[in-house]
């Protein structure tokens, strides 16, 4: 269990050798294997796992401000991160994309995801993860993993019933837990080039 | 559950290596179908081969090939874009289509549980693709931004310039399969039907599964789904010619690379039973593996680089031999020649020893190609497309082993031209250029990389 709080929002601003602006939020959240996490993965397949997932499709079909958007639980031994990246197609503002994306945020508090949401995002979690038992690397690094943070090797049915077992509440709960919170926002544009 | 770690596990014999067993049909249009059995996982694997790659592009219109690719599963059968990418969702299926310089490839990952419906939509997109003219624009504008996004990134602009500089402005195989900036702009959604139209059909294509599936339910869901669809190509077989070249180095200015990445190769000959092997062996030792010739200078004497490796590239209807790094500024010209100098060497001797470890690595390998649903998929479109023998992957251990080190020899003096070496440098020019000598190297031009591709 992670208690890990920003006591402030940071907002960090670099500028380097790229063609487009990009815009990196990131917020706190659980370990690898909390009751959150599992929740938390099913959110970012929600906010962009696929076309029409909520930023996706208001940011790259609709809008179409927005050159690519990602989200990622990222959880590990300590702590973990939930963070979405957006890159901002040229002229575009990432003001504007940010405020978009916080709007979304509020839009799931306020509403459940659909039942059909949830569906799709547990058929493609459970169809990923028997793809990736194609490769013996990777059922191996499954087994450490499972023996690293949970004490016991074959823990593949509890990795995918833990995702069978979420529901739209549970969702809206650790959407309002922990994207409401303090978070980090990191900008990266490009260089501005001197005039001859 | 604890392991007893006091006993050391009994080491097994060795395991003896099958090749996985392919059968091919014919369904009524004539789709041929070429199958493999694989029952492990529940996981079905599905490669719709086209014979249709962006060699075909006409000249004002490269990446003609590849925005089709692009368009055509936005939107295909009873569902728009959007629907379309949320049923294969639904479905927990992977699908994607994409091209290369020869041939397009449609391809479906699902659980055998899902087969049936995803296979449906698979069949949508082959044969009932919309074409819309906004999603069109959309792509084409996807395609725009990352060429404009590439132009930053130094891999890429050392990559496509080799290729177009080795091939020659008039060459098929010249341009990104992407294409630039100039080109896809004139590309409307006409070009893109018309081409769908030309190109996409039963004799010009072939259907690659691999999965936990019987034949006779395979063959029978085929017919039902694909057994009408009707489509006559218009084939286009021009030629592909490929001339020999002189030493050249062009020197692509790009002053903010932190290192200067580096392409050198020349055109080498089309794949073949006779050399490709021996070549196979001969590549590994001077560039293709960690302890290669190249790696050992460059790397661990020298310390020029993080790595370098080599490879012989295999189109249709030609073939190169590149090396590629990236190296510190600094060290542009000692590593280029350090690269010219094992070229030269490779062809004087390689010995008993080299090639005996290469025929290892090789033959050992071997079978850990064939242990996804994805790989074995793969290997059986390598198969397809280039026509391949039919006991090609039963034959291929006893290939490598038998090679022997005259014939060896031979073939790297018949495929290794140092005299004909084409390089890309890119990177700081004025730094690379008071660094190169024209009398070691040949011609050497400077340009920036919007000036490569010339009209």
């Amino acid at each position: 269990m992670s208690d890990i709080i920003l006591s402030v929002s940071k907002f960090p601003a670099f500028e380097d050798k790229v063609n487009l602006e990009r815009i990196y939020l990131a917020w706190h959240t659980q370990n690898a294997f909390n009751e959150d996490d599992a929740a938390l993965d099913i959110l970012s397949d929600i906010f962009s796992g696929s076309k029409n997932a909520r930023l996706t499709r208001k940011l790259v079909y609709e809008l179409q401000i927005v050159q690519d958007i990602n989200s990622m639980q990222f959880s590990g031994k300590y702590g973990g991160h939930f963070m979405i990246v957006a890159t901002a197609k040229p002229g575009k503002s990432l003001d504007e994309i940010k405020n978009i994306i916080f709007d979304e945020v509020s839009l799931l508090i306020d509403k459940n995801i659909s039942k059909l949401e949830l569906q799709r995002s547990k058929n493609v979690i459970k169809s990923n993860f028997i793809y990736s038992l194609q490769n013996i690397d990777t059922v191996a690094d499954l087994l450490n993993l499972y023996n690293f943070y949970l004490g016991e090797p074959n823990s593949f049915n509890f990795d995918l019933n833990r995702y069978n077992n979420v529901d739209e509440v549970k969702i809206q709960r650790v959407v309002e837990k922990y994207l409401q919170k303090n978070y980090v926002e990191l900008r990266i544009v490009p260089e501005k080039r001197n005039a001859i | 559950m604890q392991f007893d770690r006091s006993k050391r596990p009994t080491s097994s014999e060795e395991i003896k290596f099958n090749i996985p067993g392919i059968q091919n049909f014919k369904i009524q249009n004539g789709l041929e179908i070429y199958f493999s059995e694989k029952k492990d996982l529940p996981i079905v694997r599905i490669n719709f081969l086209g014979d249709n790659g962006s060699r075909f592009d006409p000249y004002d219109k490269k990446g003609l090939c590849n925005l089709l690719a692009m368009c055509i599963d936005e939107g295909a059968g009873k569902f728009n874009a959007l629907q379309l990418a949320d049923e294969f969702e639904l479905l927990g299926a992977q699908f994607s289509v994409s091209c290369d310089a020869d041939v397009s490839v449609v391809s479906l990952q699902v659980l055998s549980e899902n087969f049936n419906p995803a296979l449906k939509l698979l069949c949508d997109v082959i044969t009932q693709p919309h074409f819309k003219n906004d999603d069109f624009e959309l792509q084409k504008n996807n395609v725009l931004l990352r060429l404009n996004q590439s132009k930053a990134d130094p891999d890429y602009i050392a990559d496509v310039s080799f290729e177009y500089f080795l091939f020659g402005n008039s060459s098929p195989y010249a341009f990104p399969v992407m294409g630039i900036e100039r080109t896809v702009q004139n590309i409307q959604p006409d070009f893109i039907r018309d081409l769908y139209k030309n190109n996409f059909a039963t004799l010009n294509s072939a259907m690659v599964v691999v999965g936990n599936i019987d034949k006779d339910s395979l063959q029978k869901e085929l017919e039902s789904v694909l057994g009408k669809w009707d489509n006559t190509p218009r084939i286009d077989n021009t030629p592909v010619n490929v001339n020999r070249a002189q030493r050249k180095v062009f020197i692509i200015n790009k002053p903010d690379a932190v290192q200067t990445e580096i392409r050198t190769g020349h055109l080498s000959s089309k794949r073949s039973e006779k050399d490709f092997f021996q070549k196979q062996a001969i590549n590994l030792i001077l560039g293709g593996q960690f302890s290669s010739r190249l790696n050992l200078n460059l790397r661990e004497k020298h310390g020029y680089t993080y790595g370098v490796h080599s490879h012989f590239s295999y189109f249709k209807e030609a073939g190169y031999f590149a090396i590629s790094t990236s190296v510190d500024l600094s060290n542009t010209a000692n590593a280029l020649h350090e690269i010219y100098l094992e070229i030269e060497k490779i062809r004087e001797c390689i010995t008993n020893e080299e090639l005996s470890f290469a025929q290892s690595s090789l033959t050992k390998k071997y079978p850990s190609n064939f242990e996804t649903y994805t790989q074995i998929a793969a290997n059986m479109s390598t198969k397809v497309i280039n026509s391949l023998p039919d006991d090609y992957f039963e034959t291929y251990i006893k290939k490598i082993s038998s090679l022997t080190l005259n014939d060896v020899n031979r073939i790297a003096n018949d495929s290794i031209f140092p005299d004909e070496l084409i390089s890309v440098l890119v990177g700081d020019s004025k730094t690379i250029f008071s660094q190169l000598s024209e009398k070691e190297f040949g011609e050497i031009a400077i340009l920036e990389f919007e000036d490569v591709f010339q009209k």
